[in-house]
């Protein structure tokens, strides 16, 4: 095999498996973590994250940054994920293109934006903001998402490529959402992807979602369960167009034994080998 | 709605709704109701994920579906205020006290403190033991002098109750069941790290005193004093060498005048 188009996957390390992990040491192409639960001043949570940043590249993706909130930026935030880069020289840093918190409320969640030339202007400067301060490119991920504005005027796909355009920034791109957006606002998921830059897309996510309990026309992004064959599906698309890029796999709640979590990645990485052999 | 609403119009409408009225937001939405459902579910739900596993003590003493009645009440009232859910949490404890399905549960405020200060403790700065070389610098003639400094990780907890057996006996390790007396005697505990574990003791009155003189930066002589006070019989020494060997004392300056091997921030 050409070490060059050796595929890399990764997964989402999470508490239930970091002594497991930091002992049998699986082959993995790189590891992600919620940089939040990395914000502790010391003490072992943080040791971990320095025994395993010895073993594999290490991703940061945080969860909490609220970029497109129109609340000034947290500067508690930003000093906390400046020192966490610091010390862990990650190879990927990403946040959300979403909001989370309003006068100084934080809602701890990524909420979708209103696609909006007045968000678009926004989200650009802050993430400009944030770029500065970190002293870095960063990648911003797709939310799923269950409602849409009235006033929205551009797409979501045409807003991410703006975003990328104007400042610069590189696309996460989580398959997983792209689907259950896709399933939840009757939009075609395929035409979604091709319409972002390919060069731009520089990280995939995948997950697993479950259907609505009450509403059968809705998914919900729970990353409770192995990935769905849709998404799969829409993978292989991804691979095909972009070519082979780092891929996690993300399960966040009810998570499973870590050798069912290698597993996915290790489906994820034959379907990559797959489309790279393809293209050979 | 005849101006288009800005896009902290449309965030506040989204957060109020979130909270309870939907009419704030639901104008503003393609979608019906119940996909804004989602989100009220969600958020409500990221908040009590939060408190389930920085309060497990205070969640298994009271049952999930009692925990999960607070904790959806507390979440409801109390807004986070920072975007990592770790910071979220320390005004449960108050709460607890106040929410009247809890009233006949006087202990449980005080186990959920104990719980808050062991999750301050876990993630507090590292500290070094102390250099007993370079203690041993100073001259005896100094000692009344000398300001320990304390580990990042010290709090202390005074409390009526034997909270510190309740959380021993509520560890998911711990599998003999054991019936903890109320009425025992009130609780100094000292919450500290010794390298990554955290260690609650429960110390006299004296140990106390003397740990709370030297956080807030008294002079041997002066800490010696407040421990008296409080524990006439107290054998200071000993005292402070447990306090040491425990790493509790991790520095120390002359006359409380700054150091230079002051820890990170």
């Amino acid at each position: 095999m050409n070490p060059i188009s050796k595929p890399v996957t990764g997964i989402g390390w999470r508490a239930p498996h970091y002594r497991e992990l930091l002992r049998d040491r699986p082959p993995l192409g790189f590891l992600e973590v919620h940089s939040e639960n990395f914000f502790a001043n010391g003490g072992q949570t943080l040791d971990f994250l320095d025994q395993a940043q010895r073993l594999y590249p290490i991703s940061l993706h945080g969860v909490g940054l609220a970029l497109g909130s129109a609340d000034p930026l947290d500067d508690t935030h930003i000093k906390r994920l400046r020192d966490l880069i610091a010390r862990t020289q990650p190879v990927f840093v990403s946040e959300h293109l979403c909001w989370g918190s309003i006068a100084g409320r934080h809602l701890n969640e990524l909420l979708p934006l209103p696609y909006t030339e007045e968000a678009l202007d926004h989200i650009c400067a802050r993430i400009d903001e944030v770029q500065d301060r970190l002293g870095r490119t960063i990648m911003i991920e797709n939310v799923s998402s269950y409602v849409r504005f009235t006033h929205s005027t551009i797409t979501e796909q045409e807003f991410i490529a703006q975003v990328c355009q104007r400042t610069g920034c590189d696309i996460l791109l989580d398959v997983n959402n792209v689907y259950v957006s896709s399933v939840n606002h009757e939009f075609d998921p395929v035409a979604f992807i091709d319409a972002l830059p390919a060069g731009a897309c520089k990280e995939i996510h995948l997950a697993g979602y479950d259907a609505h309990e009450e509403d059968d026309s809705c998914l919900i992004d729970t990353h409770g369960r192995h990935v769905q064959s849709p998404v799969w599906d829409l993978f292989r698309h991804t691979v095909k167009r972009l070519g082979p890029r780092p891929t996690l796999v993300e399960w966040d709640v009810a998570i499973p034994e870590l050798p069912v979590l290698l597993n996915e990645a290790a489906m994820a990485a034959e379907i990559l080998n797959d489309e790279q052999a393809v293209a050979a | 709605m005849t101006n288009k609403p800005s896009l902290r119009d449309i965030q506040h409408a989204f957060a109020t709704s979130i909270f309870g009225d939907e009419s704030a937001v639901s104008g503003m939405l393609e979608t019906g109701k119940q996909r804004f459902g989602i989100y009220q579910n969600s958020v409500v739900e990221n908040y009590r994920q939060a408190l389930t596993s920085i309060f497990p003590v205070t969640g298994r003493l009271v049952g999930e579906q009692f925990f999960t009645q607070a904790a959806t009440q507390f979440a409801h009232d109390t807004p986070s205020s920072s975007g990592d859910l770790a910071n979220y949490g320390d005004a449960f404890p108050a709460f607890l006290e106040t929410y009247r399905p809890a009233r006949d549960l006087a202990y449980l405020p005080d186990v959920a403190r104990l719980e808050w200060i062991w999750h301050e403790t876990f993630n507090a700065s590292d500290s070094q033991p102390l250099d007993l070389d370079k203690l041993a610098t100073i001259a005896p003639a100094d000692y009344g002098r000398l300001a320990f400094e304390l580990q990042a990780g010290y709090r202390s907890l005074q409390t009526p109750y034997p909270v510190d057996r309740i959380w021993q006996v509520n560890q998911p390790e711990h599998d003999d069941p054991e019936l903890v007396h109320l009425d025992s005697e009130p609780r100094y505990l000292l919450i500290y790290r010794f390298d990554f574990e955290v260690r609650i003791a429960n110390v006299s009155r004296g140990v106390h005193a003397l740990a709370q003189a030297f956080a807030h930066r008294q002079t041997l002589t002066d800490a010696t004093q407040s421990a008296l006070e409080a524990e006439p019989d107290l054998g200071i020494d000993s005292a402070v060498q447990w306090l040491v060997g425990e790493r509790i004392i991790a520095g120390f300056a002359l006359d409380g005048a700054p150091e230079s091997n002051e820890q990170d921030s």
